[in-house]
């Protein structure tokens, strides 16, 4: 009995040898002397983000607030860093058709960005994988001064940094 | 003796199993059944009453449609920190892409700008063309060498509708170190 058991000892014994050179990537032969090998797997995680922006805003008579969001996403950052995203317009807060202009207004978080000094909208701290902003936009069309026909436009451009 | 206590302790785990196998059952049960009516809390919820939540048939499938304004999609930009290219040569490796979500809405154009010390005035490097969504531009041909050094730079990223007239919509600019070695 004490035979057979010592068999069936020695033979998981040698099969667990085999797995674990196998592991190793190495195969180990009567030269092998406690050998073994290794490998490394590294990734270089550069700094990186997707970030979605409002492609347009369109006011009409019957729409005078329009709601939009901006995102970021897939946010990969140095320790300690943080996103920002900046808003800035070409013809501050106006959409201008030749000499004529309309205002218009964003309201973040019910405060008047369009008034305010900070152009940052947006800012994730590393750590984060993500965030993102409500932005109302509203308009109150012909207020104020009059106006004539014409497709009156203006452009935003989202400026992100790193720091 | 110890037969009789043998097959004592054997009845005994026979029971536990079998009660164990009984109550998973009758749980699983009732938690299918909970999946299919959903009883939102209200007056008289805690004596199984409440309101029961149907599904709305009105719900449409998927997103939005192109002609939802409310709920455009807006456009997806892939940005970095950093970007290394080879001092003195003007052949540059890059990675500019059009990510796949803005497919059959916006092309997307890039502009490598780099800043002088005002941080204003600016000088181009390189503009491409429109990009399809889905594809990228790996390999630029800058309109000078550099010399090595790390250089304030701007990633000026122009979306446009992908529609005959080819609309211009908002546009990023991604402020990134431009490392030249």
């Amino acid at each position: 009995m004490k035979k057979i058991l010592s068999v069936i000892l020695l033979v998981l014994f040698t099969c667990s040898i085999s797995v674990i050179s196998m592991a190793a990537g190495q195969p180990i032969t009567q030269d092998s002397e406690g050998k073994s090998s290794n490998i490394t797997v590294s990734y270089n995680a550069g700094a990186t983000y997707t970030v979605t922006i409002p492609a347009s805003v369109t006011f009409s008579d019957n729409e005078k607030q329009i709601q939009r969001s901006l995102a970021v996403s897939d946010l990969v950052l140095n320790e300690g860093s943080s996103l920002h995203v900046k808003l800035t317009s070409l013809n501050n807060f106006k959409m201008v058709y030749g000499a004529g202009y309309i205002d218009y207004y964003l309201m973040i978080n019910t405060q008047d960005f369009s008034k305010s000094d900070d152009d940052t909208i947006l800012t994730v701290p590393a750590g984060q994988n993500s965030g993102w902003v409500i932005l109302d936009f509203m308009t109150n069309l012909y207020k104020d001064h009059i106006i004539y026909t014409g497709n009156y436009t203006d452009t935003l451009t989202f400026t992100v940094v790193i720091d | 003796m110890n037969a009789k206590r043998k097959m004592l302790v054997l009845l005994l785990l026979l029971v536990c199993l079998l009660s164990g196998i009984v109550i998973g059952i009758v749980m699983m049960r009732e938690r299918i059944y909970d999946k299919d009516r959903l009883v939102a809390p209200g007056p008289g919820a805690e004596a199984g009453g409440g309101v029961e939540l149907v599904i709305d048939p009105q719900a449409e499938e998927g997103l939005p449609d192109g002609n939802d304004t409310f709920l455009e999609q807006g456009v997806v930009i892939a940005g970095q920190e950093s970007m290394t290219i080879p001092a003195n040569k003007k052949e540059a490796a890059v990675d500019f892409l059009n990510p796949e979500e803005n497919a059959q809405k916006y092309y997307l154009t890039f502009e490598l700008r780099i800043y002088g010390g005002n941080g204003k005035d600016y000088e181009v490097l390189y503009t491409s063309g429109l990009v399809e969504p889905g594809k990228r531009i790996r390999r630029i041909t800058l309109s000078r060498e550099l010399d090595p050094g790390i250089y304030d730079a701007v990633v000026h990223v122009q979306p446009y509708r992908m529609n005959e007239q080819k609309t211009l919509t908002n546009n990023a600019d991604m402020r990134i170190r431009l490392i030249v070695n």
